[in-house]
């Protein structure tokens, strides 16, 4: 087992040894240099806060992961704010005006649970799952994939949320 | 989930934004629910857990 100190320092030099690449990869999904430089660096806390809990024995891959992944969500936030704005500004039925809920704080002990009920998933439940949350591909591309239909991959991406969600509720 | 779809297209975007703004609830719904895919997505892969070859 390696210290927790330890662990900061080698994320820490995995972001700075691979800083150009990781901010590469991050704009070429969000299109913007800035926001991808917000990405890495938001993906760097949320790695510190989180890499004592597991074992990780490729760093790098994971950092590379984790990097595009939060590209992804911060790309499709975006999206979807300027579509809320826009809505709101047109004056429809607004209750309360407000931002999205941006500042997500990651709780160690449901990051656990959740990675135990991943754990005990069927294992191909658990592939479809990581193609589908880590690699990123669609239900559809999962399915091409897998010479299954559409129906069974959003059935058993359906068991896996609901499967994690149950463990943080249940808890 | 849908959110998680690269395939939600502009109508799909604005039926959630919407839904959005009904009400407080809803926007604490999709506050869960984004909290519970970030954490899915820390969790490191059985790959990534594996002793490099």
């Amino acid at each position: 087992m390696v210290r927790e100190d330890d662990q900061v320092l080698s994320v820490m030099d995995i972001f700075i040894t691979h800083r150009t690449q990781l901010c590469q990869a991050a704009a070429k999904i969000l299109g913007s240099r800035d926001r991808a430089e917000d990405v890495v660096h938001d993906a760097y806390l949320k790695i510190i806060e989180v890499r004592s809990s597991f074992d990780i024995k490729q760093p790098v891959a994971y950092v590379f992961r984790v990097v595009r992944n939060l590209a992804i969500d911060h790309y499709r936030r975006i999206s979807l704010e300027s579509t809320f704005f826009a809505a709101e500004e047109e004056g429809r039925d607004t209750p309360s005006s407000g931002e999205l809920p941006e500042a997500i704080s990651i709780n160690r002990q449901q990051l656990i649970l959740i990675a135990r009920a991943l754990d005990q998933l069927p294992e191909r439940t658990r592939m479809v799952f990581e193609l589908y949350r880590m690699g990123g591909h669609t239900q559809r591309e999962i399915a091409k994939m897998l010479n299954v239909s559409p129906t069974l991959i959003n059935f058993m991406i359906r068991d896996a949320l609901d499967q994690c969600r149950n463990a943080v509720v249940a808890h | 989930m849908h959110l998680h779809e690269s395939t939600l297209d502009a109508a799909g975007r604005e039926n959630l934004g919407l839904w959005l703004q009904e009400s407080i609830a809803h926007r604490k719904a999709y506050e869960q629910a984004s909290a519970l895919w970030l954490m899915m997505g820390l969790v490191p892969t059985s790959s990534e857990l594996d002793d490099p070859s």
